[in-house]
Parts: C-alpha cells; sequence; structure tokens
C-alpha cells in the first residue's frame, strides 16, 4: 500500500512546478539551481523523518515497555530496554484476561455494526438523492443537525434506554444506537452526487467506525 | 416510531380509488427506503437527544423516584454550583489552546509532506496513527511518559530542569492533555488539508508564478481560499470534538489536580454515572448542546464570508 502512494510523488510532481518557473527568472548556472534544490529536499526529507521518529516515541515507548519485566517500568532514570526482553508478558497479558473475547467483541460489535450501517444507508442515501417526496429537506436537515449533538449528550438517555429494554451487557446495546447515527447516511449521499471533493469525509467515518466500537470493548464508557 | 406515523400518513393519504400518480408512487417508495434507517434514527439517535432535555428537567436519580422539577437543575448547576463554571472555564481554555494549535500543526505537516517527499503516504498514515490507535491506551503512555520519574523528566534534567512534574501543577496538567490531544487529534486534521492540497488545480500556482506571485502571496491567495472548504469542515469539526473532551484527561489527570482539568463532559460523567444523578447530568449536557449548536451556528453563518466553493 505504501508502495503506491510512494508511486505518487512524480504523477503529481506538477504541483510544485510553479516555484521551478518563478526560480527561472533569477540568473544562475541551472546545475547550481538543481543542486542547490536537491539539497534543500533532502535536508526537508531528513528533519521529517526526525519529527516522525519524535512523533512516534509514545509508540515506541509502549511497545518497549510492553517488553519489560514489569518491576522495571517504573525504573529510575528510565530506559528504553529492560535488563531483558520479555515476550512472555504478551503471552501473561493473554492468559490474565480473557483477551480473546474482548477481540471477538470488539469484532462481532464492528463488523455487524458496519454492515447494519452499509445496508440501511445506501437505501436511505438513495431516496434522499435520487427520489423526490415530501419533507426531503427536512429530513435531511434533521440528519444533518444530529451530526452536531456530542454523543456524550446521548449517553444518559440511552443509558437508561437499554436499561428499560434490559440490554446492559449485550451486543445489541453496543451495535444499533451506533449504526443508526447519521454519519454514514451523509457520506453515502455525498458519494452518490460524485462529489469527490467530499473523499475525506470518508475517512471520518473509517475512524469512527473503527475506534468507537473499539472504544466501547475496551470499557472507555461504563 | 414517528417514522412509522409518517410512513403510515403516506398510505392513507393515497385514499382515492384510482391508481397512485407516479408522483406519489416514488414518495411512498422513498419512504420505505427510508424506514430501515429511519427507524433507527428516530430510536437511538433523535430520541435520546430529546430525552435528554426532558431529563434534564426532572430529577431523576439512577435508582428510585423520578420528579418533574422545571429548572431546578439548571438553576442548581448555574447558582449553587461552583464545579460547574469551573468545567466550563477548563472546557474553554482546553478548545482555545487546543483547537488553534491544532489547526497550526496539521496545516504546517499538510504543506510540509508536500509532493516532493518520498513515500508521502507512508509519512501521512504514521502522523495519523494516533487518531485511529484507542484513546485510553494513548493517554496511558503519556501517563507513562510525563510522570515524575518518566522520560519527559529524564529529558528535562538534561536541561537543568529538577523536579519535573507537570500533572503535579495546574497549568502543566492543562499542557499536558493539551499537548496529548494534539499528538492524538492533529493527524485528522493533516489528512483533510492534505486530500484539499492535493485537489488545487495546478494552473492555479502556474499563473500566479506568471504574474509574479511570490511564494507567501501564492500561499495567502491560492492556497487558502482553495482550501477553505476544508478548512471550515475542519474548524467544525475540530471546535465540536475539543468540546466534547473526554478521555484524555480522565485517563492522564484524573481532571485533577484538584479539579483544574475537569472538563464539562468529565463532570457531567461523574454527576451522572458516579454521584447518580441523571438529571443535573442531563441539564450539564444540555447547556454543552447549546454552547456547541451556537458556535457551529455562528461558523455556518460565517462561512459566506471566507469559505470559497468552486
Amino acid at each position: 500500500m505504501s508502495s503506491a502512494t510512494a508511486q505518487r510523488p512524480d504523477t503529481t510532481r506538477a504541483i510544485v512546478q510553479p516555484r521551478d518557473l518563478h526560480d527561472e527568472y533569477v540568473p544562475r548556472p541551472a546545475s547550481a539551481r538543481r543542486r542547490a534544490r536537491l539539497a534543500r529536499e533532502i535536508t526537508s526529507q531528513v528533519l521529517l523523518t526526525l519529527v516522525l521518529l519524535l512523533f512516534l516515541m509514545p509508540f515506541i515507548w509502549m511497545l518497549a515497555t510492553a517488553l519489560k519485566p514489569g518491576n522495571e517500568v517504573f525504573a529510575s532514570p528510565p530506559s528504553l530496554f529492560g535488563s531483558e526482553i520479555r515476550w512472555s508478558n504478551f503471552v501473561e497479558a493473554w492468559t490474565f484476561v480473557p483477551f480473546g473475547r474482548f477481540m471477538w467483541n470488539g469484532l462481532v460489535v464492528s463488523v455487524l455494526g458496519t454492515l447494519l450501517v452499509c445496508i440501511t444507508s445506501v437505501f436511505a442515501a438513495y431516496a434522499f438523492a435520487r427520489m423526490r417526496f415530501r419533507g426531503r429537506s427536512g429530513l435531511f436537515a434533521l440528519y444533518l443537525v444530529t451530526l452536531l449533538v456530542p454523543q456524550e449528550v446521548v449517553v444518559i438517555p440511552m443509558f437508561i434506554f437499554m436499561q428499560e429494554l434490559g440490554w446492559q451487557n449485550s451486543y445489541q446495546a453496543l451495535i444499533l444506537p451506533w449504526a443508526f447515527t447519521a454519519f454514514g447516511r451523509l457520506v453515502s449521499i455525498v458519494a452518490d452526487r460524485g462529489n469527490t471533493a467530499f473523499n475525506w469525509i470518508s475517512i471520518a467515518i473509517e475512524a469512527l467506525l473503527a475506534a468507537a466500537p473499539l472504544a466501547y470493548a475496551l470499557g472507555w464508557v461504563a | 416510531m414517528t417514522s412509522s406515523t409518517t410512513a403510515g400518513a403516506s398510505t392513507t393519504s393515497s385514499a382515492p380509488r384510482r391508481a397512485p400518480s407516479l408522483k406519489r408512487r416514488e414518495a411512498r417508495t422513498a419512504y420505505a427506503f427510508l424506514a430501515p434507517s429511519g427507524i433507527g434514527f428516530f430510536a437511538f439517535t433523535l430520541g435520546p437527544i430529546v430525552a435528554s432535555v426532558v431529563i434534564a428537567f426532572f430529577a431523576w436519580p439512577v435508582f428510585g423516584e423520578r420528579t418533574f422539577v422545571g429548572f431546578q437543575n439548571f438553576v442548581t448547576i448555574f447558582t449553587s454550583d461552583p464545579m460547574f463554571w469551573r468545567t466550563v472555564g477548563n472546557t474553554l481554555l482546553f478548545v482555545l489552546l487546543y483547537v488553534p494549535l491544532n489547526f497550526v500543526l496539521a496545516l504546517g505537516l499538510a504543506l510540509w509532506i508536500s509532493p516532493r517527499i518520498r513515500g508521502r503516504g507512508l509519512y501521512r498514515l504514521l502522523f495519523f496513527l494516533p487518531a485511529v490507535t484507542p484513546i485510553v491506551a494513548n493517554a496511558l503512555v503519556w501517563r507513562l511518559l510525563v510522570q515524575p520519574n518518566g522520560v519527559f523528566a529524564d529529558i528535562a534534567s538534561w536541561f537543568g530542569v529538577e523536579q519535573f512534574n507537570p500533572l503535579g501543577t495546574e497549568a502543566g496538567a492543562m499542557a499536558a492533555v493539551v499537548v496529548m490531544s494534539l499528538w492524538q487529534g492533529f493527524g485528522y486534521n493533516m489528512l483533510v488539508f492534505s486530500a484539499g492540497l492535493d485537489s488545487i488545480p495546478d494552473h492555479l500556482y502556474e499563473a500566479a508564478s506568471l504574474d509574479g506571485a511570490s511564494a507567501p502571496r501564492r500561499f495567502w491567495h491560492v492556497t487558502l481560499p482553495m482550501l477553505s472548504p476544508s478548512l471550515f469542515f475542519a474548524a467544525v469539526m475540530t471546535l465540536i470534538t475539543s468540546f466534547q473532551v473526554f478521555a484524555q484527561p480522565y485517563v492522564l489527570t484524573g481532571g485533577g489536580p484538584g479539579a483544574a482539568t475537569t472538563t464539562m463532559v468529565m463532570y457531567l460523567y461523574q454527576r451522572g454515572f458516579q454521584l447518580f444523578d441523571l438529571g443535573t447530568a442531563s441539564a450539564v449536557a444540555t447547556v454543552l448542546f447549546a454552547i456547541i449548536a451556537l458556535i457551529t451556528a455562528v461558523q455556518f453563518l460565517g462561512q459566506r464570508k471566507w469559505v470559497h466553493y468552486e
């Protein structure tokens, strides 16, 4: 995947052309100009990589901590590597809590939720995008407005609702409410109209669909 | 529930003997298509939103008697509850720090990861990574990093800063929450801006260059206006989500020290699920919703002034 995206620089190179055109007016030998540009590009790439490594430090630290003996996690001064590389930490974590079960929960919630939102959204999006009916724009506006409502506002009534239905600790409590948020429909509507400028919204959906069930599966909200 | 009545209304309204008109038949199909998602939407999205506002007018303990109390919950949080205003202030401070810094970082990196960078897809992916990894796990690692004998304290000691303990002071704890949130959240806006930047036609830059526009002027007069729809979308979404900040302070600081990093959503969580007072918790939620709705409305009204759609 990364190799495919890595190809892109050459095809989209034209974006940087303007600066080259502008530079054309500066009287300097072509080879010196090219060398200066190459130096700039290399510096930029190296600096960006350094920033990235710094940025990824919490992840690196997460991995390093996962491989340390337990009593060295809070060692002072901190060091990236402990006295030994303990792969057995993973085995212990896996057996200490029902981790397989947790992953299964996450999988069930996200797969069923995604299927449900895709199927219902396709129909709704088609109706909104291609059909004329009374209350079309009003209903659509209603959908959009709910996007502005923080999920935390919904959590309390949802909790009561689930209590009333006797759905505490159930899959349907995790899947159903979040499968009907307006997001999926908004995207499919936009996609149906072929507006590619909104493609980035699909990123939001993927992130939300991936993150929300995980957050719940990991017990973020009681 | 409500959607089934609208669907029912459409079928009963076609009472005349004649075959229903094409228009009416189309409408009926449309309602049928909308029903699966519509029923779920009313039951699980719109219903709870309305219910939240209704609950705010009740004394509603998790267990026991519920009674209608009118505006009492709002009066309570507005007048006799110092914690509420404290959390409003904390949330505003967080938003004011987080949103501009997020935009600067996201736009800066989106510009930096230009087509000249080799493997830009990989860079984008890695900068986006914290946005999709579980926020609770992220916050836990950050807690490990910022604790008094953690890595950051170690690095600080190289520069002669001893006793580095940001979570011990009010300003430090807020800074830690903001920095962690930035690390977690800016990748999303970066992707939005990257997509926006890539879709700006090259000929605009070429034309500007031929007219003698310098790089800063091209940025100001071509990049920013062409990027304004992305900027608008990002501004709306970032403001909404930053007002809802919860997991970062919950895990990283526990809302402390004292109540220095307790946000509105944390507070409504405490009231609802630790004090079991769903009424005032819903009142807090309603106020939060009102604030977010107001700010979003202002943004939508203001967009005509600065957002350029092709």
